[in-house]
C-alpha cells in the first residue's frame, strides 16, 4: 500500500519533470525557428527591394532615352532572364504595352517605393505575392517593376519542413534525455532517502556513496554523511557514557547491598534486621530504576539489533501467558492468550519483546485486574501484526495516553503501586527498535496496549 | 573435588564481601584484581569455578573468557558484572560463560549459582536421564508422570517443567531468576513474583498431604528441594 502510493507519488513528479521538460524544448525550437524566418525574409526582402529599385531606374531611364519601344524591348530581355521578374509598362490609360501584368492595378500608386500584393500574371495560371516599385513616366505613362515572393514562400515551407522534422526528432529524443535525467535524478535521490532511513531506523554505520565529484548531490550525500558519522559518534559515546554510568553507580551500590547482606547476616536484633531487609529493598528498587533507564537508552540507540532473529509471537504470549497467569489469578483476574493458527513471524530480539510485553502484563495487573479480564492477542495485518493486551479495567483517559507513554511519565501518583514508571517507555522503546510503535486505545471499558510490528 | 573458586575483580570491596563469603560456605578462594593475571591464574590453577567480572583493567572479561576456551579450558565461569542489561546478559552467554550474574547481586545468588555450577561440572559424563527423584518424589521423564508415595501428582506441562529443574538441583538453593531462566529462558526481571506464586501452586500439589515438605523457601535467597530444609 504504502510503496505504491510512494511510487505514483514519484510517478508524478517525474511526469510533470518530463513534460515541463518537453514543452521547453518546443517552444524553444519554435522561437529559435520564428527569428531565423523573420531575419531571413527581411534580408530577401531587402535584396529583392535593391534589385526592383534597379530594374525600376533602368528601364525609367530607357523610356525616357528610346521611349516605348526601347523600354519595351528592355522589359522583354530581363523578363526572359529571371521567371520570377515582374513587369508593367503601362499606357496612361493603364492596359499594358509590355510585361508580364494585365493591367495597372487600380489601388497602386504611381510612386511606391515598395509594395507587396496579389496579382494575378498573364504567363501563370494563379495569383501571387510581388513586391513591386512603381514609378511615373514622361506622358502620363507609368512603370510597375516587382519581383515574385515566391522564394520567401518556398523558404517558409522549407523551414516549417525542417522545424516539423527537428521537432519530430527532437521531441522523442527530449523525451528519453528527460526520463534518463530523472532515472538518475531519482535514482541518486531514492539511494539518499534510502540510506537516510536506514540510518533513522537504528543501522547507524551506513553511508550514502559518493562519487568525489562536487555536485550538489556529492555534496548532500557528504553532508548527510558527515551528519550521520556525528551521530554515530555521540551515539558510541552515549553508549560508553551510560556503560560505565551503569558501571560506576553499580559498584557503589554493590558495596553497600554486600555490606547491608554482610549486617544483615551478622545481626541478632529484630528492628535493626528489618531495616536492613528495607535497605536491600530500596537498593535493589533503585537498581531495578537504573536497569530500566539504560535498557530504554539502549533500546533507543538501536542496541540490540544484531540479535535479532525470527521469533514466533503465538509462542510468546502463550509463553507469558502461562508465566503471568497464576499471578493473575491471585490478582482476581483471569489472563488468557488467544495466538492464531498459522505462526506469526517477526524478525526481532526475543528477550526485549518479552519483557516488553510483559511490561504491558503488568501494568494490565497493576491498574486493570479489577475487570477481570486480561486478554493477549495478535491482529495481522497487511504490513504486520499488532500484538495486544487488553484489560477490562479504568483504562487511560485519551488526553493522558501520550503521557503515559514518557519516560518517567507515571500517571496518577496515588497509583503509584511500585513499577520504575519506566514500563511503558521501555515497551515503546522496544518497539520503535523493531521498526514498529506502541498505542493506547479504548477497550471499552478498559484498555489496549497495542505494539504494532512489521513483518519479517 | 577441590572446593577452589578464583575470583577475578578489580573492584577490592566486592572481592573481600565475595571471599569472605564463599570461604564461610567452604570454598578456597583465590583472587586476581585485573584481567591478564586472572587469565594467567584461570589457565594454570585447577578450579571448579571462576567468576569473572567484565570491565576490568589491562584485559576486559569476555577477552579473557575468549582466550580460556581457545586454549582449551573448560572451568565452569559465571560472569559477574555491572553490564546488566538483556543484550549484555545474552552476549555474555554467547561468549562461552556458564552463567551471567548482574551487579549488585545478593550473595546468596551467587552461591545458588555457583554450586548449581559446580554440580553442573561433577555430575556423571551426560548419562540420559529418564526418572529424577527427592525422597519418596518420583518423576519419570520419559512417562511424564509424577509419583509421590505411590499417589500420582497431576501437572500442568510448566508445573512439570518447574519441578524438574527443581530436581535437577535438588539439594541446593535455587533462586527466582534461576528459575526464570532455567524454566521460560528469559533474562530480564519481572517485577510481579510471577515465581513466588508458581512455586506456591506447586507446594499444594506436591506437598500437600504429606506428613514431610520437600520444597523449601530458603529466606532472601530462593527455594530448595530437598528432603531436609
Amino acid at each position: 500500500m504504502k510503496p505504491t502510493r510512494l511510487r505514483a507519488w514519484r510517478n508524478s513528479t517525474t511526469l510533470r519533470f518530463v513534460a515541463l521538460y518537453l514543452f521547453a524544448t518546443a517552444s524553444s525550437g519554435v522561437i529559435v525557428f520564428g527569428f531565423v524566418y523573420r531575419a531571413s525574409e527581411r534580408l530577401i526582402g531587402q535584396e529583392f527591394r535593391q534589385i526592383v529599385a534597379a530594374d525600376r531606374a533602368e528601364i525609367g531611364a530607357s523610356f525616357a532615352r528610346g521611349g516605348e519601344a526601347a523600354a519595351a524591348a528592355l522589359v522583354r530581355e530581363r523578363m526572359l532572364g529571371d521567371p520570377d521578374r515582374v513587369y508593367l509598362l503601362a499606357r496612361p490609360d493603364g492596359t499594358a504595352a509590355a510585361g508580364n501584368l494585365g493591367s495597372w492595378p487600380p489601388t497602386l500608386g504611381p510612386g511606391e517605393q515598395w509594395r507587396i500584393m496579389r496579382l494575378y500574371r498573364r504567363d501563370l495560371p494563379e495569383a501571387q505575392e510581388i513586391g513591386l516599385a512603381t514609378a511615373p513616366l514622361p506622358g502620363g505613362w507609368r512603370l510597375a517593376a516587382g519581383r515574385s515572393m515566391s522564394d520567401v514562400d518556398r523558404l517558409r515551407r522549407s523551414l516549417e519542413g525542417s522545424l516539423t522534422g527537428a521537432l519530430l526528432i527532437g521531441l522523442p529524443l527530449g523525451l528519453a534525455g528527460a526520463a534518463l535525467l530523472v532515472y538518475f535524478v531519482n535514482g541518486r535521490v531514492r539511494h539518499v532517502a534510502d540510506v537516510a532511513a536506514q540510518v533513522g531506523q537504528g543501522d547507524f554505520a551506513r553511508r550514502i556513496e559518493t562519487v568525489g565529484t562536487h555536485d550538489p548531490f556529492d555534496r548532500l550525500g557528504r553532508a548527510l554523511n558527515d551528519m550521520f558519522g556525528r551521530i554515530e559518534t555521540l551515539l558510541r559515546e552515549l553508549t560508553t557514557l551510560s556503560d560505565s554510568l551503569a558501571h560506576d553507580l553499580r559498584s557503589p551500590l554493590t558495596r553497600i547491598r554486600a555490606r547491608a547482606e554482610s549486617a544483615l547476616g551478622a545481626s541478632r536484633t529484630p528492628q535493626v534486621q528489618a531495616n536492613l531487609q528495607a535497605l536491600l529493598a530500596e537498593t535493589d528498587r533503585m537498581l531495578k530504576m537504573l536497569s530500566d533507564t539504560l535498557q530504554v537508552s539502549r533500546a533507543e540507540a538501536g542496541i540490540g539489533r544484531e540479535r535479532f532473529e525470527a521469533v514466533e509471537l503465538g509462542a510468546l504470549i502463550d509463553d507469558l501467558a502461562d508465566m503471568y497467569g497464576p499471578a493473575a489469578e491471585d490478582a482476581g483476574a483471569t489472563l488468557a492468550a488467544q495466538a492464531p493458527a498459522a505462526p506469526v513471524l517477526v524478525m526481532g530480539n526475543r528477550q526485549l519483546l518479552a519483557q516488553a510485553v510483559s511490561n504491558l502484563i503488568e501494568n494490565a495487573l497493576r491498574y486493570g485486574a479489577e475487570g477481570g479480564s486480561i486478554r493477549l492477542s495478535l491482529e495481522p495485518q497487511p504490513e504486520g501484526v499488532r500484538l495486544v493486551v487488553a484489560d477490562r479495567g479504568t483504562g487511560i483517559a485519551p488526553e493522558h495516553r501520550d503521557e503515559a507513554l514518557k519516560r518517567f511519565g507515571r500517571l496518577d501518583p496515588a497509583r503509584s503501586k511500585d513499577g520504575s514508571g519506566l514500563g511503558l517507555a521501555l515497551v515503546g522503546a522496544v518497539a520503535r527498535l523493531h521498526g514498529g510503535r506502541v498505542a493506547l486505545e479504548d477497550n471499552r471499558p478498559g484498555l489496549r496496549a497495542v505494539i504494532e510490528l512489521p513483518a519479517a | 573435588m577441590t572446593r577452589k573458586i578464583l575470583v577475578v575483580e578489580d573492584d577490592q570491596a566486592t572481592a573481600d564481601f565475595i571471599t569472605k563469603g564463599l570461604s564461610e560456605a567452604g570454598y578456597t578462594v583465590d583472587h586476581a584484581a585485573d584481567g591478564r593475571d586472572g587469565l594467567f591464574h584461570a589457565t594454570g590453577g585447577q578450579y571448579s569455578a571462576i567468576i569473572l567480572d567484565r570491565m576490568l583493567p589491562g584485559m576486559d572479561g569476555l577477552s579473557v573468557l575468549s582466550a580460556l576456551r581457545a586454549g582449551g579450558v573448560s572451568t565452569p565461569v559465571l560472569i559477574l558484572s555491572a553490564l546488566a542489561t538483556v543484550d549484555e546478559r545474552v552476549k555474555g552467554l554467547r561468549t562461552g560463560s556458564d552463567d551471567y550474574l548482574a551487579k549488585p547481586f545478593g550473595f546468596a545468588e551467587l552461591l545458588a549459582r555457583l554450586e548449581a555450577l559446580g554440580r553442573r561440572n561433577a555430575g556423571p559424563a551426560e548419562a540420559v536421564v529418564t526418572k529424577l527423584s527427592c525422597s519418596d518424589l518420583e518423576m519419570d521423564l520419559l512417562a511424564r508422570r509424577v509419583v509421590r508415595a505411590g499417589r500420582t501428582v497431576a501437572l500442568q506441562p510448566r508445573e512439570f517443567r518447574l519441578l524438574e529443574y527443581l530436581l535437577r538441583h535438588k539439594e541446593q538453593v535455587v533462586t527466582r531468576t534461576m528459575l526464570l531462566e532455567g524454566v521460560w529462558d528469559y533474562h530480564f526481571d519481572p517485577g510481579t513474583n510471577v515465581i513466588d506464586v508458581h512455586i506456591s501452586r506447586l507446594r499444594k500439589k506436591v506437598d500437600e498431604g504429606f506428613a514431610r515438605p520437600l520444597l523449601h523457601t530458603v529466606r532472601s535467597a530462593g527455594y530448595k528441594l530437598a528432603e531436609y530444609p
